[in-house]
């Protein structure tokens, strides 16, 4: 060796050392990993050559995990133990998922996050992720030679806190040190415009086995600038497999299927989908476990004609994303097409009709996510050209808080780009009160019913003031990840409480999705619930402060009928608050006005006392009126 | 524009790694404090202190130096946010010149053309007419033009800082119908 190389502990000796990081598409149908080698990113296959990995795991009784196509291939033998999708469990509580009754394991409940019992005992879905994720991590390692110093894993763009977390616990749980987790719509954009070395404003387009994402971007030499993101949770290729299968059910009349038959009647369904993406008609039969046999030809046309309402669907999320990024479709310079469900020519059609361009496909859509995730952990690793690459991404949904009479208070509004911090002043409401509650939402809905809770803390040891006068700062804080943290400070005494929000259950996709699409079909009904809440609010505020200032002073300055009065006024307001019922409006609003009209002269009274109180003592000069 | 930006790079001490200050965007940016400005100086001027300071850029540093990448980060959007926006960009400059709170009352004028504008919103919404919500969008988009002006004319001008504030108060209500016509027209879509 010509030179002597000196190494500090713990320090490469090789300060330009390439460092082995990775790019992970956890998928719901398949996952992927790639990297780049020698300036251009690849996906890394297994022995057999093959690129995907099926994102299936198989627990067998004498402790073997196997994972991917093998554990496919074995899933309708021993469907109990074979996890198929394991994606859509992440992050979520039993009720978040709809579907359970239909699928084949045995959910149990548990705090936080749905368990699954196999043979193998109890696994969380993040375990069960874990094993994919380990798989693909051998896989890199093999290829590349060494050990992975880390590795960027996407979810998807409307993935909220707690999937995130959950994505993150498993590749930790795999022994992979995260860099980053990349939304993947973007992870697409990154491979797609520095492939092609495109400017302006591109629409990433990403249509998978059970979900719709969609993010349009701002691509400024190197700079990835997401302007805005939207999807809709509930809707993917499956969505078009189970249309076939209801048309079968219908043509053929056939009733009341098992399980397992709805099982092979599905797949069968999805085969032919994916064969009329190459052919113009096609032939479905099998045989049915009581020997019935299916026979039917079904044809591009049909096809195209069951499923249009779909694709239909699709746009709403895009216009709401063009409206929020404030931009027209002629803006749009190109679109990009994501997700094996982009195959589908009718839909290709369709998208090309609605942006008035050609989409953009000369990049596989199976390995676009995973090739941008590699560019974007080159970058992360400090390795050499990753310097050149920024990425400005957003949070998909508004983060808020519960106000009084739960109304959700938007402290970060969707589409901010990350990292973002805010802070919201509150104030408590009682005389003397110590401690506060606050409650963590996610969603675009205006009550906190409807979004959904993240996390629920208290903050307390809040020094005894009259009410209104102490000063609670709540500070949100998403970092580029998507996570976010939330603290509580008094800021008169300086009390901190902190937390980092870890959500309590999960909603299902569907519901995230709803909550985006309700939050905008249902905001006449919000005003109107927003406009109760608020009058329910002035209500009791009214009540508890005639009724304090009645306790106060109020035998000695009313008179027996004046104090009748107002207390029947009391009453009738008290009652109606307890109806709580939207109809009821006007005449919440009617009641608090009697009793605010009521208290006038009750109210000139106390101020005439209180003056002349005051007037009686040495402070005349402090008096501010 | 472009060169102070360039320069306000130059000399910033994020090399030595330093919390941002964030008393005055206008001069994190490199930019005059005035309403109107340069907005493509202000995207570049962005582009370029993230591109410094974002924690991609630390993702493989130590903690300290990751955490001081997050806030840093974090001010520089949040300062891009508020220059961006008109009635945001109009309030720092207020604030930055230390201009009290005194008489914003809106006038009878606007409240009565605000419910004018309500009214129209809410007989195209119920009647569902999205052409005429668009041609409403149309409208307001050119009557913020306008109220731009004015801003521009009362702070860069003028320094009255009453008025400025006055128009901020009124850029929200602005702000709103905006956001009334859009929920409209997407509520439409559904
Ligand atoms: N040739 C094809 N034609 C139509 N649909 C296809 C084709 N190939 C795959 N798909 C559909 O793409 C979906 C899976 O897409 P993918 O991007 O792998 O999903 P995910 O990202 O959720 O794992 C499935 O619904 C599958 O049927
Ligand atoms: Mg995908």
């Amino acid at each position: 060796m010509a030179f002597l190389q000196i190494a500090e502990p713990g320090q490469s000796a090789a300060p330009h050392q390439h460092r082995l990081a990775v790019g992970i598409d956890l998928g719901t149908t398949h996952s992927l990993v790639a990297s780049v080698r020698s300036g251009t990113a690849e996906v890394l296959s297994d022995a057999a050559g093959r690129s995907l990995l099926p994102s299936v795991v198989r627990y067998a009784a004498d402790g073997e995990v196997e994972v991917g196509w093998q554990a496919r291939d074995g899933a309708a033998k021993d469907p109990h133990n074979t996890i198929v999708s394991v994606k859509r469990f992440m992050g979520r509580g039993l009720a978040d998922i709809a579907e359970a009754a239909s699928l084949p394991y045995q959910f149990i409940e548990a705090p936080g996050m749905v368990r699954l019992k196999t043979v193998a005992g109890e696994l969380t879905p993040v375990e069960v992720s874990a094993e994919i994720l380990k798989v693909l991590r051998q896989r890199a390692e093999e290829s590349l030679g060494g050990e992975l110093s880390g590795a960027v894993i996407t979810v998807p763009a409307y993935f909220d806190d707690a999937q995130r977390q959950a994505t993150k616990d498993a590749a930790r749980l795999a022994g992979i040190n995260v860099l980053r987790l990349l939304n993947e719509p973007t992870a697409a954009a990154i491979a797609y415009g520095l492939d092609n070395a495109s400017e302006g404003i591109y629409c990433v387009y990403d249509l998978g086995g059970g979900t719709f994402d969609l993010s349009i971007l701002r691509l400024t030499r190197g700079v990835f600038e997401v302007l805005a993101t939207c999807g809709d949770s509930a809707l993917g290729g499956d969505d078009f497999d189970r249309c076939i299968f209801n048309w079968l059910l219908d043509i053929l009349k056939l009733t009341a299927l098992g399980p397992e038959d709805s099982r092979q009647l599905l797949t069968e369904a999805r085969l032919a989908k994916e064969r009329l993406t190459d052919l113009g008609v096609t032939e479905i039969s099998c045989e049915l476990t009581g020997g019935t046999l299916v026979n039917a030809i079904l044809s591009r046309e049909v096809f195209f004609e069951l499923t249009q309402p779909l694709i239909a669907k699709t746009f709403s999320p895009v216009r709401r994303a063009l409206r929020d990024a404030g931009l027209q479709v002629e803006e749009v310079q190109g679109v990009v097409l994501v997700g094996g469900a982009t195959r589908m020519l009718h839909l290709r059609a369709a998208v090309g009709e609605f942006f008035f361009r050609e989409p953009l496909t000369n990049l596989d859509p199976d390995k676009v996510v995973a090739l941008g995730a590699a560019i974007q952990a080159n970058a992360l690793a400090g390795n050499h050209g990753g310097d050149d690459l920024l990425l400005l991404d957003v949070i998909p949904l508004s983060l808020g808080l519960e106000t009084m009479g739960g109304l959700c208070e938007k402290v970060i509004p969707r589409n901010s780009t990350i990292p973002c911090a805010r802070a919201q002043d509150f104030t408590t409401f009682k005389d003397g009160q110590t401690a506060m509650s606050f409650q963590v939402v996610q969603g675009e809905r205006e009550l906190v019913s409807e979004c959904r809770l993240l996390a629920r803390f208290e903050l307390r040891g809040i020094p005894p003031m009259v009410a209104g006068a102490a000063r609670i700062r709540v500070t949100f804080q998403v970092d580029a990840d998507g996570l976010l943290s939330v603290s509580a400070r008094e800021q008169t005494r300086g009390v901190e409480s902190r937390v980092t929000v870890k959500p309590s259950y999960g909603l299902t996709d569907a519901e995230v999705a709803g909550m985006l699409s309700a939050g905008i079909s249902n905001a006449e009904y919000d005003k109107r619930m927003r406009a109760l809440r608020e009058a329910q609010v002035e209500a009791r505020r009214l009540l508890d402060a005639t009724e304090t200032a009645m306790a106060e002073n109020g035998h000695e300055l009313l008179s027996k009928p004046e104090w009748d009065a107002i207390w029947r006024k009391i009453y009738e307001l008290a009652e109606m608050l307890l109806l709580g019922d939207s109809n009821r409006l006007d005449s919440l609003r009617q009641c608090t006005e009697a009793l605010n009209t009521s208290t006038s002269i009750f109210a000139g009274r106390r101020m005439d006392a209180s003056i002349h109180r005051a007037l009686s003592g040495k402070q005349i000069e402090s008096i501010d009126l | 524009m472009l060169r102070r930006a360039v320069a306000a790079v130059k000399v910033s001490p994020f090399n030595t790694m330093k919390y941002l200050n964030s008393s005055n965007y206008f001069e994190m940016f490199g930019l005059a404090p005035c309403f109107a400005i340069d907005m493509q100086g202000l995207e570049l001027s962005y582009r370029r202190l993230q591109s410094e300071l974002h924690p991609d850029r630390y993702a493989s540093k130590n903690e300290d130096e990751r955490h001081m990448a997050l806030a840093n980060s974090t001010t520089v959007n949040d300062g891009y946010r508020a220059l961006r926006s008109s009635a945001s960009r109009a309030q720092c400059l207020i604030s930055l010149a230390g201009w009290e709170k005194s008489n914003v009352a809106l006038s009878s004028a606007f409240l009565m053309a605000q419910m004018e504008w309500r009214e129209a919103i809410e007989e195209a919404r119920a009647s569902m007419d999205a052409a005429a919500l668009e041609a409403l969008g149309r409208r307001l988009k050119h009557r913020v033009v306008q109220h731009e002006r004015e801003l521009a004319s009362a702070l860069d001008e003028r320094s009255d800082f009453d008025a400025a504030a006055r128009y901020v108060n009124e850029f929200k209500f602005y702000e709103k119908l905006r956001d009334e016509i859009d929920d409209a027209l997407i509520g439409l879509d559904h």
